[in-house]
């Protein structure tokens, strides 16, 4: 055959398949046009702002920080005499004095208690309310702080007339636990908008693996001679160099995490000091073989980032937390007692503090 | 040979190497596991919820104190409550009493209602002295917490008395000073918005014992006190200009601070050691700051610019003040050494900041922030670093900081024709916004430092 005939009939094909693929014989249909809208852009922080319902601020009833009082108020009404300045006019009255550098007192023996006893069995405590282990919901915007939920459904036998005080109608809610504080600012500005932030990319098409040109047994051959071969090579580890395997009644990760989880529920930082919040504390306490922590044992090994008086508290909170998550015993494996009979807890606040 | 386009060697230098690492890592966790010495865990998650405590009433020595004990006990009560850092267990949820100062603890009891600190105490009156003795005990380790304190003092203040006794478990449970022997100067409001009346008011901290200082017939603003207590610097519309005066708290007598015709002089506030005032005054239109001396009256300009400078506050040191400045625009704070020089601009966010106050501690300022249409109260580190807003609403202002540094009081507005001023305190955590008791509207809160 004729090669300048072949390859001009198979370029005719090609062109051909060409056409018709891009749709050269087909009815070209019209593109719908695009409606066009005008929008304004606004950016979140805009939008939250229209959202809050704010007023218009740029008028005259918007106090200028930077203007003195005297320009922000109408023009104060003339006096018209001047007037003798003092308006109580009395005699000296000083302010009277307390006799009130405190003076120390005989502290009362304390009598020896086992410090994590548990409260009888027959006891039942009354509707003491309980702190919350987690975040309660966030109560009304402004809504004050109730001194205590319990007092809204203990009626008192002698109610106290309440002396009156300017207070709008206010929903009372009860101090929330967090573990996070978040401002009246904060709540604010993180608003989550519906929006998406951004879009999501397509995914790009899945790859074919292509077949392995090994046989499967030729694969595990190597893997085979690869790890004896590493197995046979010596490692550099420490001199004293543990086992490659964990030893036998050693503490699985699992039960470490159940120990720190059991005892950081009871750890509240809420009432520390913004220096003793900068503390970290080692403390070092034994375990009795029933789970309980023997108290006395619980001391300060080592302390950093603060003063003696903010490790004192920063301390003091983490023996609260040992004692208290501890009294019932910590769950840990009795037949791996040599490994958890001496504990260090390092009580690090870094993701407690105010930021 | 080649396998996904490796040659033979390069496969086998993967899996020497997988293997390689996964032995180094089983021994790693051997030694971790196999290792000498205690456990050790480090926590890092904790809660943050107000410590739960009970203040049983206190014990009443003799006849003459049974009132006083029950009232000073919940004084105590709720003021360590209203901090936001403590909880108080109710008294009907108690199971023990406390019959004796010296009783024994029955720490089972007061551990089965999640009492974790109890404040024990007891009164005892003699003719016109009361004598207060309490001691902090710490439930689940069963012991007391410091040495027990008593305080004496004239029965008609028994509740600064209890306030002193506050202080002390306060501190000693938190490590910080406390701050409820203290008090506050503000300016009380009657009337409608457009025609209100204010006269100058003192209170304890917590709205009890107000009394007024001024009548309604003239204008009064920003009422400051000095670092001792005794004295009030305040502006007055009782001329035809705003000038400052000072008031003696103790003889109620005023005066007028230098002579300033012509002039409007406003914002004072006192030095440390109560011996100078800095204040701002405008002259030909022009707003600088000066420091005057109140021995001598010489007064000495601190600025010199076109621009505003106002709301200047000293640091507890008295070496430097803070002040607002729109010199670069828009309202921002600045710092200077106390004789003007060294001047420098602290903030640096979006909006306007304006009336710093400098913390008795010294580590933080307290501003008001105005950005989209919001005001909020906010702190940041004296070299504008970690800013952090506490509030946010229609119109928070003019911070004041409570003696320990730890809780800000400020006034806040509502909108509309009908919109009344406030008084509100927040912990510098952001936590613990609350209103305080006041008799009416009020604005302009001034703390003073803790009483003698």
């Amino acid at each position: 055959m004729n090669i300048g005939l072949l390859v001009s009939g198979l370029g005719h094909l090609f062109l051909l398949l060409w056409m018709f693929a891009a749709g050269f014989f087909t009815k070209i249909e019209k593109t719908p046009e695009l409606q066009v809208t005008q929008v304004t852009i606004l950016s979140t922080q805009e939008f939250d702002a229209l959202n809050a319902g704010q007023p218009e601020l740029p008028s005259t009833n918007t106090p200028d920080m930077a203007r003195p009082a005297a320009e922000l108020t109408p023009a104060p009404p003339p006096a018209p005499k001047a007037r003798p300045t003092p308006v109580l006019k009395s005699e000296p009255s000083p302010t009277p004095t307390l006799e009130l550098a405190p003076k120390l007192m005989p502290s009362p023996k304390v009598p020896e208690q086992p410090l994590v006893s548990e409260a009888p069995e027959q006891i039942k405590p009354q509707d003491a309310p309980r702190v919350a282990p987690v975040a309660a919901p966030p109560p009304p915007v402004n809504a004050a702080i109730a001194q205590d939920t319990a007092l809204a459904v203990i009626k008192s036998p002698d109610p106290v007339p309440v002396p009156e005080v300017m207070v709008d109608s206010q929903s009372m809610a009860p101090e929330a636990a967090t573990t996070q504080i978040i401002t009246e600012a904060t709540q604010t500005q993180n608003i989550p908008s519906l929006a998406p932030q951004t879009s999501a990319h397509p995914k790009p098409r899945p790859t074919v693996a292509p077949k392995p040109e090994v046989p499967p047994e030729t694969i595990t051959d190597l893997v085979a001679e690869a790890l004896a071969e590493a197995l046979t090579e010596p490692i550099p580890l420490e001199p004293e160099a543990a086992p490659s395997r964990p030893a036998v009644g050693s503490l699985t990760t699992f039960e470490m995490d159940s120990l720190r989880l059991s005892v950081q529920s009871c750890w509240n930082v809420g009432s520390l000091s913004t220096e003793a919040l900068n503390v970290v504390v080692t403390i070092g306490l034994s375990i009795q073989k029933n789970g309980m922590p023997d108290a006395a044992s619980i001391r300060i090994v080592a302390f950093e980032n603060g003063s003696e008086v903010a490790a004192r508290q920063a301390f003091e909170a983490g023996r609260r937390a040992i004692i208290r998550c501890g009294a019932k015993g910590f769950k840990l494996p009795k037949e791996k007692y040599d490994q958890w009979k001496d504990v260090e807890m390092v009580f690090n606040p870094k993701e407690m503090r105010m930021k | 040979m080649t396998l996904f386009g490796l040659t033979l060697s390069h496969k086998l230098g993967i899996f020497r190497l997988t293997a390689a690492l996964i032995l180094a890592f089983g021994a790693q966790m051997g030694a971790v596991w196999a290792q000498n010495g205690p456990l050790r865990i480090e926590i890092t998650q904790g809660v943050i919820e107000p410590l739960p405590i009970a203040v049983p009433g206190f014990v009443a020595e003799n006849a003459a104190a049974l009132d006083y004990a029950a009232k000073i006990s919940r004084v105590i009560a709720e003021d360590m409550a209203g901090t936001g850092l403590f909880r108080e267990i109710p008294v009907s949820a108690h199971i023990s009493r406390i019959s004796a100062f010296n009783d024994p603890i029955a720490f089972a009891d007061w551990k089965a209602v999640n009492a974790q600190a109890l404040v024990v105490g007891a009164v005892f009156v003699q003719g016109v002295t009361a004598t207060v003795k309490f001691r902090l005990i710490d439930v689940f380790s069963g012991q007391q917490m410091g040495e027990g304190l008593q305080f004496s003092g004239p029965v008609g203040i028994w509740r600064r008395t209890a306030h002193k006794v506050a202080d002390a478990a306060y501190s000693r449970l938190t490590g910080e000073n406390g701050y409820f022997d203290s008090r506050v100067v503000f300016v009380a409001e009657t009337g409608a918005k457009n025609k209100r009346a204010k006269r100058l008011a003192i209170m304890d901290y917590d709205g009890a014992n107000v009394e007024y200082l001024t009548d309604d017939k003239s204008i009064v603003l920003a009422p400051r006190l000095s670092s001792e207590g005794d004295k009030i610097l305040f502006t007055s519309y009782k001329t035809d200009f705003p000038k400052i005066y000072m008031m003696d708290l103790a003889r109620k007598s005023v005066v007028s601070l230098a002579d300033q015709k012509g002039t409007m002089a406003f914002s004072p506030r006192f030095a440390p050691d109560g011996k100078s005032v800095i204040y701002s005054l405008e002259k030909g239109g022009n707003t600088d700051i000066y420091a005057l001396n109140l021995a001598s009256g010489a007064s000495r300009q601190l600025t010199n610019a076109p621009s505003i400078e106002t709301a200047p506050s000293f640091s507890p040191d008295g070496s430097k003040i803070v002040f607002e400045s729109d010199r670069s625009g828009g309202q921002q704070i600045y710092i200077m050494d106390a004789n003007g020089q060294n001047l420098r601009r602290v903030s640096s966010g979006q909006g306007r900041y304006g009336t710093p106050v400098w913390s008795p501690r010294g580590d933080l300022i307290a501003f008001t922030k105005q950005n989209q249409g919001r005001f909020h109260i906010g702190v940041m580190r004296i070299d504008g670093s970690e800013e952090r807003l506490l509030t946010a609403s229609f119109l928070d202002e003019g911070p004041t900081w409570a003696p320990n540094g730890r809780v800000i009081m400020f006034t806040r507005e509502t909108s509309g024709a009908t919109g009344k001023s406030s008084l509100y305190s927040v912990d510098i955590s952001g936590r613990n916004l609350k209103r305080a008791k006041t008799e009416g509207a009020a604005s302009d809160p001034a703390w003073s430092p803790l009483l003698p």
